[in-house]
């Protein structure tokens, strides 16, 4: 492991920000933390580089306490929310500065940049003054300058915020295949999961000042440890229903019977629950089942490239939204079936 | 021509060209009916003395008996001028960028409380910074009362007065802000994040500063040091009354010349090169200010602030913060206290002095006393400071009216005739004086109706502040209010009552305090102007303090405490009535 981070904690503005934060990141791992906005992703950045200092817990690098390193020398590589290039300098000066800092020959810096620049694909705007890039090409600039520096770690803070959504995906597969390539252990802090999902090797979900969960994207979305996250991470089809098995898990809601996965803290019968009904593997069916089946009227139909969104009513105030290549019609009654393993079950 | 028109099968004849056209005329015949009276009040009180000024200049320059000895008492008066400026400009900056970054990057109690405090001095009369700074360091002041008491000296040990530290201290004191304010808000609106990048990248904090945050400053940086500079070229008061006889800037010979030398022309010819160099100064300002090309990105408020954490972070808040409290508060308190306290020279031992409170001084202003300098009793001088001073604001907010709505509405004369009206900003007031004598020493008009010009210069500097304020609020009533109001059965001038009045109401109480508070405390024009039997409250502060004798001081003392009092009053109405502008 090369980034340890500690149980740090934090107060902003009177209030605990960061209750105990730890997590690793290790040689070429790209960790992502995604939280919600002002949930203290970018203060916990600040920290690990240094220009905050935490109330409590230590940065260790390589198993080195890092308190006592000023900022200006631990060598990692920030790239900020807004890019922040200096507007008095033009696009090679910008990316040479961290190079100029570090001592290096003039010409090694020389050559040094154009390399960096021709990572980002900006070899032709050495000259440029920054204030006249657009917004796509800033941010390619404010990597180039971080990355120059050959930095130990990297940082990006929401580096595709701004940006417009063909932008964002185009640049978030450039992002992640190049640092990919360049095996740098990396920290990228966003609130778009989308984001996260394209970008990262491991996800760790910050809320209400911990680490809530960390893993894969792919075991964080099979199975979110918490009613939140799971609504965070866009799983918006919940059930409310009574528990009347424990092991394995069943529970009766106005829809019907369900089995299903518990997720949390242990259960217990008639204990009040809420379903997460998870996309994956789920299916129209017609006839008569009746168990981990939702039924309904279609009250919206949208088309999207690739199949139709389907809003389904399933009672007075709920629908369901569900994803068919087949396009269905308004008002028509319409069955889904969801298997045990995309049926998540948590405590209300 | 709009075809649509055509199409509809009525003929119109009008291209939109003439349409806009008729408009323009409209337009302009309001604007100029507008501009009517105060361009009048202008011409024949600003540019006609003015233009006596320079004709002076004129006679003085070509004049047969013109010799080197002229040149040298040219020259010596500006050469002074340009050397204390500039010594004022370069002791300013090392106070006032500190204090920048003070402001812009550090959270701490009392923030608030010692912005203001920083801001005052810059609008109190030059009298009343004076006097102050001479109850502190003057003679009879108190540090040299303390230090005589304590260490038993006979003689006062502190001797900064009538020096040029005293003129440098003062003009310390009063330009502080302006760095504070220029370079302090362009500070704070630097994105924190492009220094934090530099560090990350590798710049120790010094480099930082060096590389990043002081090239990105360089504009406001050098814009409030012209502007300093001109404030101190311009100094009049602070130098007549803390220079002393020895030292003699331009504006105080120009007073010299003409009060004491009678030398008219020579007075005249010294007015035209300071005109000329403020002129100079000021295309100077503009062409650095203009185009300011930083991206300013929307912050959120003090969003670049943090309380200090490491210690020598810590040790520099509290310095800089003892050392503006110094610099700001003990002269103004210095005053306050020493006009309620006596220094009785007791009769025994030498140079020890007794010390108590005492409202007498404020007592004597009311009573007359034989051996007093004037014909009438202090008490007079501030009716006539408050009586000009109303007559100041009639005038300056009903011709601001006048001039903002001129301004609002949208014609050529207006991009004309808007830069007439800052010209009496950057002429000197004492060159005002001198026209003023100069012009309207002729019958019918002479040296005994001086004193009704006065409110005429008072209200020549103060109009560019009322139209400055009067305006932007005026322009921030939409149209669609006053036709809402036309519809319902308003006739015009109930419309202007119930729709623009009120909400112009804050505007003009700020607009109005504004020339109350410049009139109170104007020093270089009302020197010409004054007559003995009517004297302003700056005038006989400054009669009073040039006098021997504790009662004489102490009255000097007591008036300018309250003509402090106005104007920090004043100046609190003003924030108070502006920020919900």
């Amino acid at each position: 492991m090369m980034l340890e981070v500690n149980d740090i904690k934090k107060i902003y503005e009177n209030q605990w920000l960061l209750k105990g934060i730890s997590f690793e990141v290790g040689q070429g791992e790209t960790v992502c933390l995604l939280g919600p906005s002002g949930s203290g992703k970018s203060t916990l950045l600040r920290i690990i580089s240094g220009l905050e200092a935490p109330e409590a817990g230590v940065v260790l690098w390589e198993g080195n306490d890092l308190s006592n390193v000023p900022v200006h020398k631990r060598q990692f590589g920030v790239m900020f929310q807004d890019y922040a290039l200096f507007p008095h300098r033009n696009v090679a000066e910008n990316v040479a500065f961290g190079l100029r800092m570090k001592g290096m020959e003039k010409n090694e810096i020389k050559d040094r940049v154009q390399e960096a620049l021709e990572q980002v694909e900006m070899q032709n705007f050495a000259h440029r003054r920054v204030t006249d890039l657009s917004g796509g090409e800033q941010q390619r600039v404010a990597l180039a300058r971080a990355l120059a520096p050959r930095p130990k770690l990297l940082m990006l803070d929401e580096p595709l915020g701004a940006l417009d959504k063909k932008m964002k995906d185009e640049l978030s597969r450039e992002l992640r295949s190049l640092l990919h390539q360049l095996r740098i252990p990396s920290i990228y802090v966003t609130h778009d999961q989308q984001e996260a999902f394209n970008i990262a090797d491991r996800l760790a979900i910050l809320h209400e000042g911990r680490i809530h969960q960390q893993g894969t994207a792919q075991e964080v979305l099979a199975f979110p440890r918490s009613l939140w996250l799971a609504g965070f991470l866009g799983l918006d089809n919940q059930l409310q229903g009574v528990v009347q098995k424990t092991s394995p898990c069943q529970v009766m809601t106005p829809q019907g019977l369900f089995h299903c996965l518990q997720q949390g803290e242990p259960l217990s019968k008639g204990q009040k629950v809420v379903l997460v009904l998870k996309p994956e593997h789920s299916r129209l069916i017609k006839g008569d089942v009746n168990e981990n089946v939702v039924s309904g009227r279609v009250a919206d139909v949208t088309y999207q490239s690739d199949g139709f969104h389907i809003q389904v009513a399933v009672a007075e105030n709920q629908s369901i939204s569900f994803f068919s290549r087949q396009q269905q019609k308004i008002d028509e009654s319409i069955k889904i079936h969801y298997p045990v393993d995309s049926v998540l079950c948590y405590a209300k | 021509m709009d075809p649509g028109l055509g199409r509809s099968g009525v003929k119109v004849n009008m291209p939109k060209s003439a349409i806009r056209k008729a408009r323009e005329i409209t337009a302009r015949r309001k604007v100029f009916f507008l501009w009517a009276v105060p361009l009048a009040f202008l011409l024949f009180f600003f540019f006609y003395p003015l233009g006596a000024v320079f004709n002076l200049a004129g006679k003085a320059a070509f004049a047969r008996d013109i010799s080197i000895n002229t040149w040298t008492r040219i020259w010596r008066p500006l050469a002074f001028t340009i050397w204390q400026a500039s010594l004022s400009m370069g002791l300013t900056l090392l106070v006032g960028l500190p204090a920048a970054y003070l402001f812009a990057r550090f959270r701490f109690r009392g923030k608030k409380f010692l912005r203001a405090l920083t801001t005052l001095p810059f609008i109190l009369p030059t009298v009343v910074v004076a006097v102050s700074f001479n109850a502190l360091t003057g003679p009879r002041g108190w540090l040299n009362v303390l230090l005589m008491r304590w260490f038993d000296l006979p003689t006062p040990p502190i001797q900064i007065l009538n020096s040029l530290a005293a003129i440098l201290l003062a003009h310390v004191f009063y330009n502080v802000s302006v760095v504070i304010r220029t370079v302090g808000s362009a500070w704070s609106q630097l994105d924190p994040r492009t220094e934090q990048a530099a560090r990350v990248l590798g710049a120790s904090p010094l480099r930082v500063l060096r590389e990043v945050t002081l090239p990105l400053l360089k504009k406001p940086i050098a814009a409030a040091a012209l502007l300093v500079f001109l404030f101190d070229f311009t100094s009049f008061g602070v130098i007549l009354l803390l220079g002393g006889p020895r030292f003699a800037t331009l504006e105080v010979e120009i007073y010299i010349q003409a009060l004491q030398m009678l030398n008219l022309p020579l007075s005249g010819l010294l007015s035209a090169i300071q005109m000329v160099c403020t002129l100079l100064m000021l295309i100077l300002y503009t062409r650095i200010t203009s185009g300011q090309n930083i991206p300013l990105m929307p912050r959120l408020k003090g969003e670049g602030e943090r309380s200090p954490q490491k210690t020598g972070e810590r040790i520099f808040v509290v310095i800089m913060i003892v050392i503006l409290v110094v610099l700001q508060f003990f002269p103004l308190g210095a005053l306050v206290l020493r006009s309620v306290t006596t220094l009785d020279a007791n009769r025994g031992a030498r140079g020890e002095v007794d010390t108590g409170f005492t409202l007498a001084y404020y007592q004597e202003l009311f009573i007359n006393r034989r051996q007093s300098l004037f014909y009438v009793p202090p008490i007079e001088a501030m009716w006539n400071s408050l009586l000009y001073a109303s007559i100041t604001v009639v005038l300056s907010i009903v011709m601001g009216f006048l001039v903002a709505y001129a301004l609002n509405t949208r014609s050529v004369i207006n991009r004309a005739l808007d830069p007439l009206l800052m010209l009496p900003l950057g002429t000197s007031a004492v060159t005002l004086g001198l026209g003023f004598i100069v012009v309207f020493n002729r019958p019918p008009v002479d040296v005994r109706s001086f004193p009704l010009l006065m409110p005429v210069a008072h209200s020549l500097v103060a109009l560019p502040f009322v139209v400055r304020t009067l305006q932007p609020a005026l322009s921030s009533i939409p149209n669609s209010l006053r036709h809402a109001a036309a519809v319902m059965g308003a006739p015009p001038w109930r419309v202007w009552l119930e729709v623009d009045l009120p909400i112009l109401a804050r505007a003009v109480v700020v607009g109005a305090v504004f020339s109350f508070t410049i009139s109170l405390g104007e020093f270089g024009a009302t020197t010409f102007l004054s007559r003995p039997e009517m004297p302003t409250m700056p005038v006989a502060i400054f009669r009073f303090i040039s006098q021997p004798g504790a009662l004489n001081y102490g009255q000097a003392l007591a008036m300018s405490t309250l003509l402090m009092a106005v104007c920090a009053v004043g100046i609190l109405l003003m924030d108070n009535f502006s920020n919900e502008l």
